[in-house]
């Protein structure tokens, strides 16, 4: 079923959206809740809140070209979040790996917490990546917010390990620098 | 602001990014059986790097070093015989009856009537082999045609070493007047030693975090640097946006050895080739590297 089908079970309210969503792209959301959480049964508790957001958020929302964006960005919050919920899990997770990747692109000397608006700080991302060549984003893309492993971008993409680290240690950096630019690093 | 929240905000960037990839792991996908484009070919040898159906191309290179080694070595060993005339012994001893007959089929009563710049080239490898006692690796002289051998001395730069790659863990950090040294560099310090140049890329820290090599400490480093002797390359990669800068050594054993950092500083010592992924061999990066000295 199309998308846009899905969600238009969404606006008339119809429970098999949910059921619609979930054969579409349950995998996809259960594979990036488990690479997040580390286990399959959390992921699988995960990607069922994800169908109950999406469920109060559509409508006013209509992501009718954009569904798997959406739903993806849900999934990851949720994860994320109970993930900084039960900070030792986390050790268990690839996110650990993540987030000290992410880490570099940040100042480890004083905090500007409270006072970033989330929203922003995903612009600024953005902006970011909008100045990247195509092929370095998808490869960021698939790293941090697929948070696919470097052997499975190295397979998809065809690349080698030290290239695909490579470009992404270049990229952080220059992710640093963008930040830092905009503000974010004291 | 933490990890998390930066990885959480990753999830709100531009939905057409994450479109993008995933329409970008379909073309692959498509290209895979055969339907799409020849660029494909070109991401499949990538692939044949990192192993599986084609990683035995991974050897080529090496199968290619091999042969070109072979080739030098039986050019090396025919040249070897014939410098034991030495083209001053040989042409010297025109019609002295030094050659006799029998022991060339060329020799005609006595003298040699072949063609000089026909022995000279043989000379020229047969040089590179006496220097070398037989190690490629060691110093030699380098000859064109019909040029001295002794002329052009080189010394052999490495670039690579082993199979180890570099590790972009993210925990790297070289405090103040601390020199970290790859363990692909002092491998190759350790076999080729003095018999070598070795081509070194220079990371710089500030009190633990690293510097950009195109800043102005960077660059009075590599004053500082050249003043003592060392070659110092300052290069750039323009990746179609900005450039990136590099600062990069070619330095001796000994120098490497006895490298001092400023006080202020922590350096990581990288060998060139590995910093910049395996050999090099169909990475862009290195295509696209401009180099300026």
């Amino acid at each position: 079923m199309e998308d846009s089908e899905i969600v238009d079970l969404y606006f008339a309210r119809e429970e098999s959206a949910i059921l619609q969503t979930a054969q579409k792209y349950g995998s996809g959301l259960r594979k990036i809740a488990n690479a997040i959480l580390g286990s399959m049964e959390l992921a699988e508790e995960c990607e069922n809140d994800t169908y109950l957001r999406a469920w109060n958020l559509i409508p006013p929302n209509e992501p009718r070209t954009y569904l798997f964006p959406f739903l993806g960005k849900i999934t990851r919050h949720l994860a994320i979040d109970e993930c900084r919920k039960h900070a030792a899990q986390k050790r268990k997770a690839i996110l650990c790996e993540l987030t000290k990747e992410m880490e570099e692109c940040i100042s480890g000397g004083s905090s500007v917490e409270g006072t970033i608006q989330a929203g922003a700080l995903s612009q600024a991302i953005s902006a970011f990546l909008g100045k990247c060549p195509e092929e370095q984003r998808n490869v960021f893309m698939r790293r941090y917010w697929f948070f696919d492993s470097i052997p499975e971008i190295c397979q998809r993409y065809g690349y080698s390990q030290s290239k695909v680290k490579t470009m992404l240690f270049r990229m952080r950096e220059e992710l640093r620098k963008h930040l830092e630019k905009e503000g974010y690093v004291i | 602001m933490s990890g998390y929240e930066l990885l959480d905000a990753v999830g709100g960037v531009d939905f057409q990014y994450v479109m993008d990839a995933v329409e970008s792991m379909e073309k692959e996908a498509a290209a895979e059986v055969g339907t799409v484009k020849a660029g494909a070919r070109e991401r499949k040898r990538g692939a044949e790097k990192t192993g599986g159906k084609y990683g035995w191309m991974r050897f080529a290179p090496v199968a290619a070093c091999l042969c070109l080694g072979l080739g030098l070595f039986a050019l090396w060993g025919s040249g070897a015989t014939e410098s034991h005339n030495g083209p001053g012994e040989e042409w010297q001893g025109l019609g002295d009856g030094k050659y006799g007959a029998g022991e060339d089929s060329s020799v005609v009563d006595g003298s040699r009537t072949e063609d000089p710049n026909a022995e000279s080239s043989a000379v020229s490898f047969g040089s590179l082999g006496q220097e070398t006692d037989g190690n490629q690796i060691a110093q030699g002289a380098i000859d064109w045609i019909g040029g001295d051998p002794d002329q052009f001395p080189y010394t052999p730069m490495i670039s690579i070493y082993g199979e180890s790659g570099f590790d972009f863990s993210g925990d790297m950090a070289v405090m103040n007047g601390g020199v970290f040294f790859s363990e692909a560099l002092t491998g190759a310090m350790a076999e080729y030693g003095d018999a070598a140049k070795y081509r070194v890329l220079v990371e710089l820290f500030c009190d633990g975090v690293q510097i950009s090599s195109g800043g102005e400490v960077a660059r009075s480093e590599m004053e500082r640097l050249g003043d003592e002797g060392y070659t110092v390359a300052f290069e750039t990669y323009y990746d179609g946006a900005e450039n990136h800068y590099y600062f990069t050594l070619h330095a001796t054993a000994k120098q490497l050895e006895a490298f001092e950092g400023s006080a202020g500083l922590g350096y990581a010592l990288w060998l060139y080739g590995e910093y910049f992924g395996g050999t090099g061999l169909n990475d862009e990066y290195f295509g696209e590297m401009g180099i300026r000295y």
